[in-house]
């Protein structure tokens, strides 16, 4: 079984777990608890969401969902080894937690192990385009410490050809990474 | 009516181990568009190695308020004002506070800065290399649109917001962001639309200030540029296209 | 970071207290929300251990093993347990002021497997019983 391994990773409440049930082709497997602080949901994910897409009989890949606090770098471990992907997920309205994403940045290293990443903003609906640009650019000037070049898509979690322009946009980044 | 200009320069604080991040951009411009709309002010507002670019443009006090508030703000630091003028006609009519990412090619910025070309001149050597952050005061060299023996390649990933998604255009983006390609190859590819449609997304790309066009031999690539796993990749293409 | 207000009653306190005092085999005692919040922990000082990681840890393992036991078994976890040479650790729900917590237990292996459960359901039913 060829089988790569896509890491999906955010903050509370970006959408690591619809996403994964978008795109996953079997029951995922989820691990989430409910919430004791106000994040605008009732659970939270705090162990690893699992999803599957077959592309052949012997060809898979493995969509793991993590948070994103660092807290739970012990879970960053299980995904880290051999990336197809690498998935940081932004809620839109929310300032990013720069420290955090920092801090993950520079565990998974993207650009010193060549790993296909791409920063997804959620939560979209009723945004206003030049605050998405905003969000953008901020995304970006942090990206760029890393020396990290990706792109900043705008993404429907709920969406499958929303969420599978993620897919498309990293199997192109692969193609010629 | 006469309005007040005021062009300014500051750092962003150092917020990313000794980075300077514009931290909280898309809540800045959402306030600035709010009140400003209140009090008749207009402007432009960009960011660029660490350093903000803002241009307020309304009724004198107003702006004298504006700018007082602007220099007390604990979200940036060493305010330095460049331009402090008057002027007849607003520059950015309808921009309560546009977050403009390429302002050296925004028209309406250009015209602004050859309308005061002259207070330009009399800057101190500091302001200057300030202000040449984003603008080198050139700024009219047209773009060469002929692609035809050049190489590209692309400085970043475009903003999603200016220029629409589309399988093809992540193809090439991805492309030209790994390195320096030739015109010729990513034509014969075919992985990229026609001629017309690259030349498009290549000028769209020049807007953005992210091209670089080169006359840099490149030698021709094969497999179509692969450099990852050819069939994995072909598998999931075939999965996507499938849906 | 955000994290929940959670009162910390006298009662959970000296319970845990209590409990460590009376079986010196027991290394950790941590109560923490099942979303990965530290509410009070003890830990021996041989065990080099930050209160939110191991917080996190719980969350997450006692989360894996109740989706497991819900998908295998059409059942809730009730305890889990990892087993070591080094002794045997283990996680349960409670609910803690209202609050879906878990209780985590780390014991040397002189305290047995079943010693070590009955300890840790006793402790769970108590904390369940704080008002």
């Amino acid at each position: 079984m060829d089988c790569h391994k896509l890491a999906v990773i955010g903050e509370v409440g970006a959408g690591k777990t619809q996403l994964i049930s978008t795109l996953s082709e079997i029951k995922p497997f989820e691990t989430e608890a409910e919430s004791s602080i106000d994040i605008g949901k009732q659970y939270t994910t705090v162990g690893i969401d699992y999803g599957r897409i077959m592309l052949d009989e012997k060809t898979a890949l493995g969509l793991y969902g993590v948070p994103g606090q660092d807290r739970y770098q012990f879970l960053w471990e299980f995904v880290k080894e051999s990336l197809w992907g690498l998935v940081v997920l932004v809620k839109y309205g929310d300032i990013p937690d720069i420290d955090n994403f920092d801090k993950l940045l520079t565990f998974f290293s993207p650009k010193q192990n060549k790993t296909a990443c791409l920063v997804a903003i959620t939560h979209c609906d009723d945004a206003q385009e030049s605050e998405v640009s905003a969000l953008t650019q901020e995304v970006q000037s942090i990206l760029s410490i890393h020396g990290v070049m990706a792109p900043v898509i705008n993404v429907d979690a709920r969406d499958k050809h929303s969420a599978t322009t993620i897919l498309h946009t990293l199997n192109a980044i692969n193609r010629f990474n | 009516m006469t309005l007040r200009t005021i062009v300014y320069v500051s750092s962003a604080i150092e917020n990313v181990r000794g980075f300077r991040v514009p931290l909280g951009l898309s809540k800045i411009c959402q306030v600035a568009r709010k009140n400003n709309a209140e009090t008749g002010i207009t402007g432009i507002l960009t960011f660029s190695k660490g350093h903000f670019l803002q241009i307020i443009e309304g009724d004198n006090d107003a702006i004298g308020h504006l700018f007082d508030a602007i220099c007390k703000d604990k979200r940036h630091c060493d305010v330095v004002k460049i331009l402090d003028t008057t002027t007849d006609t607003r520059s950015f009519t309808g921009w309560s506070m546009r977050l403009i990412s390429a302002v050296g090619r925004e028209p309406s910025f250009r015209k602004l800065m050859s309308a005061v070309q002259p207070h330009l001149n009399d800057l101190s050597e500091e302001k200057r290399r300030l202000f040449s952050i984003f603008y080198d005061g050139i700024g009219g060299a047209a773009d060469d649109n002929d692609f035809e023996g050049k190489s590209l390649k692309l400085l970043a990933w475009p903003d999603f917001t200016q220029i629409k998604q589309s399988p093809t255009l992540i193809e090439l983006c991805a492309r030209l962001t790994s390195g320096t390609e030739s015109y010729a190859d990513i034509l014969k590819s075919g992985d990229f639309g026609t001629k017309a449609q690259i030349d498009l997304f290549l000028r769209q790309f020049q807007q953005m200030d992210i091209l670089v066009v080169s006359d840099e031999v490149i030698p021709e690539v094969s497999q179509g540029g692969f450099r990852g796993s050819q069939t994995f990749y072909n598998k999931m293409k075939n999965f996507l296209t499938l849906g | 970071m955000k994290s929940p207000k959670m009162e910390i009653k006298l009662e959970l306190v000296n319970l845990i207290k209590e409990l460590c005092s009376e079986n010196r085999e027991i290394t950790l005692l941590s109560l923490s929300t099942t979303d990965g919040f530290n509410i009070k922990s003890f830990a021996a000082k041989s065990l080099d251990v930050e209160a939110d990681k191991l917080a996190a840890m719980s969350s997450s393992l006692f989360a894996l093993s109740s989706s497991s036991s819900l998908q295998l078994m059409k059942e809730e976890s009730t305890v889990a347990t990892i087993e070591s040479k080094g002794g045997n650790m283990l996680f349960k729900k409670a609910q803690y002021l209202s609050t879906p917590c878990v209780v985590t237990m780390v014991a040397k292996p002189d305290m047995s497997l079943a010693q070590a459960r009955f300890a840790l359901k006793r402790f769970a039913d108590t904390v369940d019983s704080i008002k």
